[in-house]
């Protein structure tokens, strides 16, 4: 569930290739979260991101900022402090060298609407997922 | 060459000229990223363009060739046959627990590869080009490098299965033999579209070619893809040309000749159409991007 004994040299090297480009937001009433966000903070709506098989998040942003806002379902951080995605170039890549480094995921990496996941969790219960959002409509 | 210890074997080369005739002895892909590259198979004459890939399967007589101008960047991936028995045990474990399995997992069945021509899109083409950045940065990594080609292998079968399941969809009111060999013929059908789309192509010679007569053809192509050979050809000519315009600077002429339309208004009017955008537009959107 967790890292086993990281080296020293390695935890510079898990985090180098990955940014925060989502901040999780846990919600019971994803509509009226969003309405919030919304109406009085004055967010934008940017659609929608599959984190999970079948389950989206609503995606929000402010127009002077990259990092967006995600809201979760509630259900699915029950036992975690915080969800933390870091979008990453090369999701097999990451995965690779970050369990070279120790740290067991909890699943092995799939694919979902948005792209490539891999996540993991720490000792304290919060999760991180790497997440590489690939395209599939032609350009 | 990057020969693994499991037998796995990668190819990255960008060669003006090739010239072997081998029997494949282990199933492969072959993809090019530019040019073109002929294959023959089976006496069929083949070409391979960039955006398509072609499946070899093992026991094949092939010969590669490779005569050019200018360098043609390729990868070839020659998965082993225990690398290959891995993965059929992994689909026929009665496994469906989300999301460990959750698009890893396809029904139940016996593995059976289609030796053929297909466009190279989705994940698979993301995951070949990763595994080109790898091969390039000279990674050495077995465990690294096995895991893309577990995925490349998947991805491949994906795309696979969802094309028959689309076309058995289509044709369900068929029976089962028949389906299959209409899928079959239609495959052959769609190989020749890929590999000839830059001549004019004439519609007796791709009923020969796929075993049907021109009105089966055009019934049962219209019937299990939605589309007629001859759009289908439109879709691959402006796709090889959206990519030239993104990757070369030939002028618009060239293109045209290069994909084998007949005039530049048509090419603008069929481009516009399609992609909702003129192709000098497309061309500068891409240009300030790059």
């Amino acid at each position: 569930m967790y890292y086993k004994n990281i080296p020293i040299w390695g935890k510079k090297l898990i985090f180098y290739l990955m940014r925060i480009k989502y901040v999780t937001i846990p919600s019971g009433n994803i509509a009226e979260e969003e309405t919030f966000f919304v109406k009085f903070l004055g967010f934008k709506r940017k659609g929608e991101l599959e984190l999970w098989p079948n389950v989206s998040c609503k995606l929000l942003s402010n127009s002077d900022s990259d990092i967006n806002i995600a809201i979760i379902p509630n259900r699915y951080t029950l036992n975690q402090k915080a969800i933390i995605i870091f979008n990453t170039e090369n999701c097999l890549k990451q995965y690779h060298e970050i369990t070279k480094n120790g740290v067991v995921f909890n699943h092995k990496p799939y694919y979902v609407s948005a792209g490539m996941i891999a996540d993991f969790t720490d000792k304290e219960g919060n999760q991180f997922i790497l997440l590489e959002e690939r395209s599939y409509i032609e350009d | 060459m990057l020969k693994l210890s499991n037998e796995n074997r990668i190819y990255s080369s960008k060669l003006t000229y090739k010239n072997i005739t081998e029997v494949n002895s282990n199933f492969s892909l072959h993809v090019n990223f530019n040019g073109n590259e002929k294959f023959v198979l089976n006496k069929k004459n083949l070409r391979l363009f960039p955006h398509t890939f072609l499946a070899i399967n093992p026991g094949t007589l092939y010969s590669d060739i490779i005569d050019s101008d200018s360098p043609v960047q390729k990868l070839s991936i020659s998965f082993g046959k225990g690398f290959i028995d891995d993965f059929k045990t992994s689909f026929l474990k009665n496994d469906n627990s989300l999301p460990d399995n959750y698009g890893n997992h396809l029904p139940a069945q016996n593995l059976t590869l289609n030796e053929t021509i297909s466009p190279l899109l989705g994940d698979l083409k993301y995951n070949i080009e990763h595994l080109k950045v790898l091969i390039r940065s000279n990674c050495q990594d077995e465990l690294l490098l096995n895991e893309f080609l577990y995925h490349i292998l998947l991805n491949y079968y994906t795309l696979y299965q969802k094309d028959i399941l689309f076309v058995e969809e289509s044709l369900k009111n068929l029976q089962f033999v028949t389906r299959k060999e209409i899928y079959r013929r239609l495959s052959l059908a769609k190989e020749y579209l890929y590999s000839n789309f830059d001549q004019k192509i004439n519609i007796y010679e791709l009923s020969k070619y796929s075993c049907m007569s021109t009105t089966h053809l055009i019934r049962s192509f219209r019937q299990a893809y939605h589309t007629t050979p001859h759009q289908f050809l439109i879709n691959i000519r402006l796709e090889q040309a959206k990519f030239l315009l993104k990757n070369t600077s030939y002028p618009i002429n060239k293109i045209v000749n290069t994909v084998g339309l007949d005039s530049p208004s048509t090419f603008i009017k069929l481009f516009k159409i399609r992609y909702k955008i003129t192709p000098l537009k497309y061309r500068t959107s891409h240009n300030s991007i790059n």
